[in-house]
């Protein structure tokens, strides 16, 4: 019994799993319309945007240096408003829109990544101005000059629009199946099995060392960056066509939410540990606290309190009963 | 008011001339060393974090007092701004380095700035650009700074 609890502690994942069943079981059978398929799956619409923001974290993080990304949320949210804009403003080809704001997104990391490894400036600086500058840009593309001054919404959408955010394949929502598990995949084979992910975890974990092996630490944090600004784009994205709209104001706090649930996955704030199942474990511990406690009727107030609890708790069990074992 | 002067009088004192303010610096510039020198890491941690708590109460005091409104979303938002204005002010954001007048320019800056863009009819809507901007202009110079210090 000892041992299993060592190694449950040990393992970061097999920690997170546990929580993640007591909570699933917990919900189950004290949740009314939890357990249905209709639910679950909707769930996963919602995983699959948290998600590849914390994803985005994840990778900035991991490289190390101080490196946080706290302008994900404004660069979601700038992405949406320039798909929105030239689809239902300009008129543009909507795939060729979605292009331009995928592009934009990776442009946006781009010059995060500039900033960060080529200027050296440290990261949480970088990314606090990034995320004034690219909420500030997103408000002032909002504005429709035919009605005012003011930023407003976009919801004039074609149909085909809608495929992605909406959509199911078997029951299972498109964005899951087509965007969140084959970046997954990809993510995973960059950093189990390339040599970038090697790179990376050096990188993050003894800069100096990598350094001398070699490795172009500052390459390495630049595409890091860009890399998190495309999985912000690609989450902007997803959203617009969920809820058939591009909000100015979409993406505000999930910077933060995203940054909880990288740690929450396991990943050290200090860089070079952490790993994608961890993540993925995070989120869906996240959505599925959030989801059930929708359901069980749970007032808002009490949501964001409890779920900061969770959090805390966590980290601490975890650390503690890691440090008990240790002597 | 006065009540902000009383405080910076009383901070600015506090952490140049009293052991206690001198730990804080020692604390952000190299823990081990200020260990090794006798400072109680985890006490002197708690005390800043107890300490940031009484601040925001004050603070949180007189906005109540100057609107005459409370409301749950209050303050939302609040704690970007404010790193904002203190790396403005010059503090490090690798700790060990700033002064409680520099903090209070950088507020200043941030509220001019505001309350500027207001006046001259720009829309609000690039306020975020301009402390954005502001952000990384002065952080360009410091870094520029310190490489002709270490030339």
């Amino acid at each position: 019994m000892r041992r299993m609890l060592g190694q449950i502690v040990e393992n970061r994942m097999l920690f997170l799993l546990l929580l993640l069943l007591i909570l699933f079981i917990v919900f189950s059978l004290g949740v009314p319309g939890f357990f249905t398929f209709y639910n679950l799956t909707n769930m996963t619409q919602y995983g699959v945007e948290l998600g590849l923001l914390a994803l985005a974290e994840m990778l900035v993080i991991l490289s190390g240096g101080g490196g946080i990304d706290l302008s994900v949320g404004s660069m979601l949210t700038l992405v949406a408003m320039v798909i929105g804009v030239l689809i239902g403003r300009v008129g543009f080809n909507p795939s060729l829109s979605i292009l331009l704001g995928l592009l934009a997104g990776v442009g946006m990391g781009y010059v995060n990544g500039v900033l960060v490894s080529y200027l050296r400036i440290l990261p949480l600086i970088v990314t606090l101005a990034s995320l004034y500058i690219y909420k500030s840009l997103a408000l002032i593309v909002a504005v429709d000059p035919r009605f005012g001054p003011n930023p407003m919404p976009v919801s004039n959408f074609p149909e085909t629009f809608y495929f992605v955010g909406q959509f199911r394949v078997g029951g299972i929502p498109f964005q899951v199946l087509f965007i969140f598990i084959p970046v997954i995949l990809i993510l995973w084979f960059l950093l189990e099995k390339h040599a970038f992910g090697r790179y990376l975890y050096g990188v993050g974990s003894n800069e100096t060392a990598a350094l001398f092996s070699g490795i172009d630490v500052r390459r390495v944090r630049l595409t890091v960056y860009t890399l998190a600004g495309l999985l912000a784009a690609l989450s902007g994205w997803i959203i617009t066509s969920r809820i058939a709209s591009a909000r100015p104001d979409i993406g505000l706090g999930y910077e933060m939410q995203a940054i909880t649930i990288a740690v929450l996955g396991g990943v050290n704030i200090k860089g070079g540990e952490g790993t994608i199942g961890g993540v993925i474990m995070g989120v869906a511990i996240i959505t599925l606290l959030y989801n059930g406690m929708q359901l069980a009727g749970i007032h808002q107030i009490w949501q964001l309190g409890s779920l900061g609890l969770v959090l805390v708790g966590s980290v601490f069990l975890n650390q503690a009963l890691l440090a008990r074992r240790k002597f | 008011m006065w009540i902000a002067v009383l405080l910076i009088l009383f901070f600015s004192y506090f952490l140049n001339s009293r052991p206690l303010g001198r730990a804080i610096y020692a604390l952000g510039n190299n823990p081990e060393a200020a260990r090794v020198s006798g400072v109680n890491l985890a006490r002197t941690t708690l005390f800043v974090y107890a300490l940031t708590g009484v601040l925001v109460g004050f603070a949180g005091l007189i906005y109540v007092a100057r609107t005459g409104i409370v409301q749950t979303n209050t303050g939302t938002g609040f704690e970007l701004e404010v790193i904002a204005a203190v790396v403005l002010g010059g503090t490090s954001i690798l700790g060990g380095k700033g002064t409680v007048i520099g903090s209070l320019l950088g507020a200043f800056l941030v509220g001019i700035i505001k309350n500027g863009m207001i006046l001259l009819n720009v829309p609000a809507l690039s306020e975020g650009l301009v402390i954005g901007a502001l952000i990384l202009i002065s952080v360009v110079i410091d870094v520029i700074r310190a490489r002709g210090e270490r030339l």
